[in-house]
């Protein structure tokens, strides 16, 4: 017996040049579930995920995956993992039926029926080459081969990219289907909150290289809370307001959403706001843009995107 | 493994037209159009290893962007066994791209026979091995693409090996004999130092170089960070850039040292007897391949002083010259074939087993005839096959007996020395030489008595790699062709020789590594040191059985002040100017020859200049290589060490170290303040490991640094607040 | 059965599970012995994480609104008083004071917080009227 984390990454840290793009990463991932990783486009999820199939040297630190040093992955060590990546990749003049069968070949199990019904879900055509696929067929390839070599943990790189609603939509079945009720675990990075929200029971947040956020989704939304104060969004809250995720404006009023928010929170809000805060309900999605918008440098940015 | 291998065969198939395309060129433009035409083995090879470049460039092209890599790496097989399946992909390839116009060009070769070409089918073989040598570019242009490195410098070491690799191989694969040769040149000589070669000091170089060169073995080894394979590969590519800069530092070393001449010095006799030595420049004859050799400048030659070769020659000069005239380059193997000699129009060549095919430029079928050991065939179908019939002489120095005053009569191999009549069809053993098994013939030359209508050859020097022997040959009756250089063909009575008196001669210093070896009219011998900077000459007397050293020129060193040679004694490695100075004083303290390097110049009064540059060099690259291994994250043992290489191999060190590490970031210790590499877990000042990062007070981690964290909040977030306010 | 998800709502989909098979028990359109759909079937159906929905099961099997039986799966659990009576009205009482003290900072007087909680009542339990 190993460990109970799938995952266990310890003072990760990886620099490019002066840039620290993963700082300090001190992830776990239980066995059995399914974890969100979040965050914006070069918050280092990409680079965490090579790292943690030992394809990046890290920095400083170390990870674990499966209970094996990422640096020292073996041939058993990698078909016990699955991990598609970024953008799907395959070989344009392999058709589905040469993807299969170059990757059954590379795998010591291969369930032939699983794969079956993931391409069928996707409505692919195993006569197909892989370059006349779309988007969403491709992701379907790359899933079904990932998943039909049978793997104990999936790391899966953005695999909604791009994808119309139908892929989406079977990209979701084809992972709740997969995960087999926790005896097998998933970690995908992704941009669509949705979708994290539904199939993920855990969220990890990455905002510029560092993880402010690594919890279920329940104690994730329950420890998060938002006030409406009839001011403009102001620097200076951060300093007044202890847990301050971030305060964005709203129709002229301003959200503040705090995390932990205990007694000295509600009074430091009610000094800010003299006395003219209102709680409101706050989603998912609202709590992990809270923590996205952190990251934006200009805070009308993320105002002028409309969400 | 298999599957990898038919993917990467289905992917390179693409560059299988390419390949043929290239290497086709190649092999097309390098079919000779006649017999002296200009084969281009080195063109060949070059478009081989291009290919492979190419192959290993589109592999790692179509697989090692970071998706990728992802996607073909993470398989249930060893990272190793994928590079192999590359591999073994990419030589299949490469296989069939060089085979088939290889084969093509060997057919060609095999229609045309040997009426028209001296080059047999067979003869491919040796190219085609070069070119398979040339894969070795493949792996190495693999490995530096998959090498994670973020400097190119450090990813680029495998190629410098591989490089010089196939460059080895190519040359041991076209002359088996001068492989060694010019390996040992290669490391140790043409490669060291212009001056110690000229002193002729094998020990000395190879103690030099071995020094150098370990070092740096030893510290790559000691240092990086890598598997045993790559370090190796690793050495071998930092030896070879080492090699390199000193190649570079030595060709500045050499301009630094005074010589008087900028060819080789050449010695003949004028029509009084005298010894000249003159510098001669060679200009291409009418018929386009012959070099006709005009002395521009020179000097009589006078036992006990130095000669002044800057003085003009004569008029009226006109040296009967004993020496060897063939330039030596034709006379070395090329993968082709063996090329004879040529007067006139007329072209002997010899293929590997000794048998002389005659050739006549513009006559067809070009071929005049074969000599076997049977005799003078007019055509090449009564030997049967030329190329694989038996041997005409053993280890045939193949020019000997055209150069030999415009005699094509005689024929010297390591058993002895033979005359062949054409006209008879006849050959006679003229001198038989006692045969070792070792023996290997190393030099020959004739000194020949010319007059106005008349020509003989009237002694004979050879030197085998045993015994040296001097003959004296006379004539008896009978009458032989000769031709003229220009191509004026005549007959002419020609004695028949015959060899009267012999002489055993003590062998010559092997460390003077003769260039040039001169017979006076009167039987002196001459020889020459290599070195246009050393005009060290020795003379025998014919009578006397005694070599007579001389010095007949100038010290052999003499260290200029002048501003250039600053900058050569600043990028010179200082481990090489070392051994080569004090190799050269060593040599001369027990060697019977004057002194051989004169380190002051009373006109100049440059030396402590330089020697002052010297040494700000010395320190100047040490302060430099410490600085960067700083940056670098070197300990403190590792950058001493490091600098006091340095200080032995000079540029070479940074040139190094900037190709092998790169920079690494430092950041302030959070505790101490001092900056400390991102890299490594513990400070070296402070000794702390890195602290968490500053928690930002809205974390949520659910594993057990939760309460902590929450705890550290609140007491921070109620000991700001007061204060904030 | 019919259980609604919606992702990114302000409840999160562990809530939203249990607040609607409370509801469907307390409506009685699933009554006692009625068998739940499994984590399994449900998380597919849903296509939601099965943690989740196991998470969910197991709050209302504490709370006593399901019950689990061994291999066979889960189904409406007798009504039974798994607390105490003074338990439960300290439960009662918590959960009202919550409501009671949100309805006073959101400016309600006491008898529209009363008013109002009649007709949410009558809105959740309509047959008991």
């Amino acid at each position: 017996m190993h460990s109970e984390y799938a995952i266990e990454a310890r003072g990760l840290t990886r620099y490019f040049g002066r840039t620290a793009v993963v700082r300090d990463l001190n992830l776990r991932i239980p066995l059995g579930s399914v974890t969100g990783l979040l965050g914006l486009n070069g918050a280092g999820k990409t680079t965490t995920l090579r790292m943690l199939l030992g394809f990046l040297e890290p920095t400083r630190g170390s990870c674990e995956v499966l209970g094996k040093d990422s640096r020292q992955l073996g041939p058993e060590d990698r078909a016990r993992i699955g991990y598609t990546v970024e953008g799907h990749f395959l070989y344009g003049w392999m058709t589905v039926r040469d993807c299969e069968r170059f990757q059954r070949d590379t795998f010591p199990r291969w369930n032939a029926s699983l794969f079956g019904e993931t391409i069928q879900r996707f409505a692919i055509d195993a006569s197909q080459k892989a370059r006349t696929l779309s988007r969403g067929q491709r992701a379907g390839v790359s899933l079904a081969l990932t998943l039909a070599a049978e793997p104990e943990l999936l790391v899966l790189d953005d695999p909604a990219l791009g994808l119309d609603p139908v892929s989406r939509r079977a990209l979701n079945e084809t992972l709740i289907d997969f995960c087999d009720c926790g005896r097998r675990t998933i970690l995908l990075s992704s941009h669509l909150l949705d979708d994290v929200e539904r199939v993920a029971d855990r969220v990890a947040i990455m905002v510029h290289g560092r993880l402010l956020v690594d919890a279920t989704v329940e104690e994730f939304c329950s420890r998060i809370r938002a006030w409406s104060i009839d001011l403009p969004p102001a620097s200076r809250y951060s300093e007044l307001i202890p847990g301050l995720i971030h305060a964005r404006p709203l129709g002229g009023r301003t959200v503040i959403t705090v995390v932990d928010a205990d007694q000295e929170t509600e009074a430091a809000i009610e000094r800010v706001s003299q006395a003219a805060a209102e709680r409101v309900n706050i989603t998912f999605e609202d709590a992990v843009l809270a923590y996205l918008s952190r990251s934006r440098k200009s805070k009308s940015l993320f105002v002028a995107s409309g969400v | 493994m298999w599957t990898i291998v038919s993917k990467e065969l289905r992917e390179l198939i693409r560059l299988l037209p390419v390949g043929l395309l290239l290497l086709g060129v190649a092999v097309w433009l390098s079919l000779p159009r006649g017999i002296q035409g200009s084969p281009n083995a080195a063109l060949i090879a070059c478009c081989a290893g291009l290919f492979a470049v190419l192959l290993a460039a589109m592999q790692g092209f179509f697989d090692f962007s970071d998706r990728q890599r992802g996607f073909l790496f993470h398989r249930s097989l060893s990272h190793a066994r994928i590079m192999y399946g590359k591999v073994l992909a990419a030589l299949i390839v490469y296989s069939i791209a060089v085979v088939l116009p290889l084969g093509c060009m060997a057919i060609y070769f095999a229609r045309m026979g040997p009426e028209y070409l001296p080059v047999h089918p067979i003869q491919v073989l040796p190219i085609l091995a070069v070119c398979l040598a040339g894969f070795a570019m493949h792996p190495a242009t693999l490995f530096t693409i998959d090498r994670e490195a973020h400097w190119l410098g450090t990813r680029l070491l495998p190629l410098p090996l591989a490089i010089a690799g196939v460059f080895f191989m190519a040359v041991a694969i076209a002359s088996r004999e001068y492989a060694f040769d010019t390996m040992f040149d290669a490391i140790a000589g043409v490669f060291f130092m212009a001056a110690i070669i000229a002193a002729g000091i094998p020990s000395a170089i190879a103690i030099g170089s071995i020094l150098l060169i370990g070092l740096f073995i030893v510290l790559l080894l000691a240092l990086q960070r890598e598997h045993f394979a790559r370090k190796l590969v690793l050495a071998g590519g930092a030896v070879t850039v080492v090699l390199t800069a000193i190649i570079f530092g030595a060709t500045l070393l050499d301009s630094l040292i005074s010589s008087p001449s900028a060819s080789y010095a050449e010695y003949g006799i004028d029509e009084e007897g005298e010894l000249w030595a003159f510098q001669s420049r060679y200009e291409p004859s009418e018929n386009g391949y012959n070099a006709l050799r005009v002395p521009v400048s020179g000097g009589r030659v006078e036992s006990d002083r130095a000669v002044n070769l800057n003085g003009t020659l004569p008029e009226d000069f006109n040296p009967s010259s004993g020496s060897n005239l063939a330039p030596l380059n034709a006379n070395r193997q090329t993968v082709w074939y063996q090329y004879g000699g040529a007067i006139g129009r007329k072209q002997v060549f010899s293929v590997p087993p000794g048998i002389a095919l005659i050739y006549e430029q513009g006559s067809t079928p070009p071929l005049q005839g074969v000599v076997s050991r049977s005799g003078f065939h007019p055509s090449a179908a009564v030997v049967g096959d030329p190329f694989t019939g038996p041997a005409f002489t053993e280890g045939m120095w193949a020019s000997s007996a055209l150069t030999a005053a415009g005699y094509d009569t005689l024929w010297v191999d390591r058993k002895g020395v033979y005359q062949f009549d054409r006209e008879r069809g006849t050959i006679t053993a003229l001198v038989e030489l006692p045969v070792e098994s070792a023996t290997v013939l190393v030099t020959e030359d004739f000194a020949a008595e010319e007059s106005a209508d008349d020509a003989k050859v009237v002694r004979l020097y050879v030197e085998t790699s045993t015994q040296a022997y001097l003959f004296k040959l006379t004539a008896a009756t009978g009458e032989a062709k000769w031709f003229v250089s220009n191509s004026e063909n005549r007959s002419r009575p020609l004695p028949e020789l015959q060899a009267v008196e012999e002489r055993t001669l003590p062998r010559l210093p092997k460390s003077l590594r003769i260039a040039m070896l001169g017979m006076s009219a009167d039987g002196s011998l001459v020889a020459f040191a290599a070195h246009p900077s050393l005009q060290r000459a020795v003379v025998a007397n014919a009578p006397g059985a005694e070599w007579k050293m001389e010095q007949l020129m100038g010290p052999d060193i003499e260290v200029r002040g002048s501003r250039a040679s600053a900058y050569m004694v600043a990028l010179t490695p200082p481990a090489a100017l070392l051994v080569g100075v004090v190799s050269l004083l060593i040599y001369s303290a027990v060697s019977d020859l004057p002194s051989a390097v004169t380190l002051n110049n009373p006109t100049d009064g440059g030396v402590p200049v330089l020697l002052l540059v010297g040494i700000v060099a010395m320190v100047g690259w040490s302060v430099l290589v410490w600085v960067l291994g700083r940056r670098r994250g070197f300990s403190t043992s590792k950058r001493v060490a490091w600098s006091l290489a340095t200080l032995l191999a000079g540029p070479v060190g940074p040139l190094l170290l900037i190709a092998l590490y790169r920079p690494v970031h430092r950041e302030a210790c959070p505790r101490c303040n001092h900056l400390r590499q991102v890299d490594r877990g513990l400070c070296p000042h402070c000794a702390s490991a890195w602290e968490a990062v500053q928690s930002e007070g809205i974390e949520i981690i659910d594993f057990e640094t939760r309460g902590n964290w929450a705890a550290v909040r609140r007491t921070e977030a109620s000991s700001s607040a007061p204060s904030s306010r | 059965m019919q259980i609604q998800i919606i992702p990114g709502s302000a409840q999160s989909i562990y809530r939203q599970i249990t607040d609607q098979i409370r509801r469907l028990v307390a409506s009685e359109k699933i009554v006692v012995g009625d068998a739940i759909p499994s984590v399994r079937q449900l998380a597919k159906d849903l296509v939601i994480n099965p943690n989740t929905v196991a998470k969910a099961y197991a709050e209302l099997v504490r709370d006593g609104v399901l019950e689990s039986h061994q291999g066979r799966g889960y189904f409406v659990a007798r009504r039974k008083n798994i607390f105490s009576k003074t338990e439960r009205l300290r439960r009662l009482d918590e959960s009202l004071d919550a409501a009671i003290s949100e309805g006073i900072t959101l400016d309600f007087s006491v008898e529209e917080i009363i008013e109002r909680m009649q007709v949410r009542i009558n809105k959740l339990l309509p047959q008991e009227h």
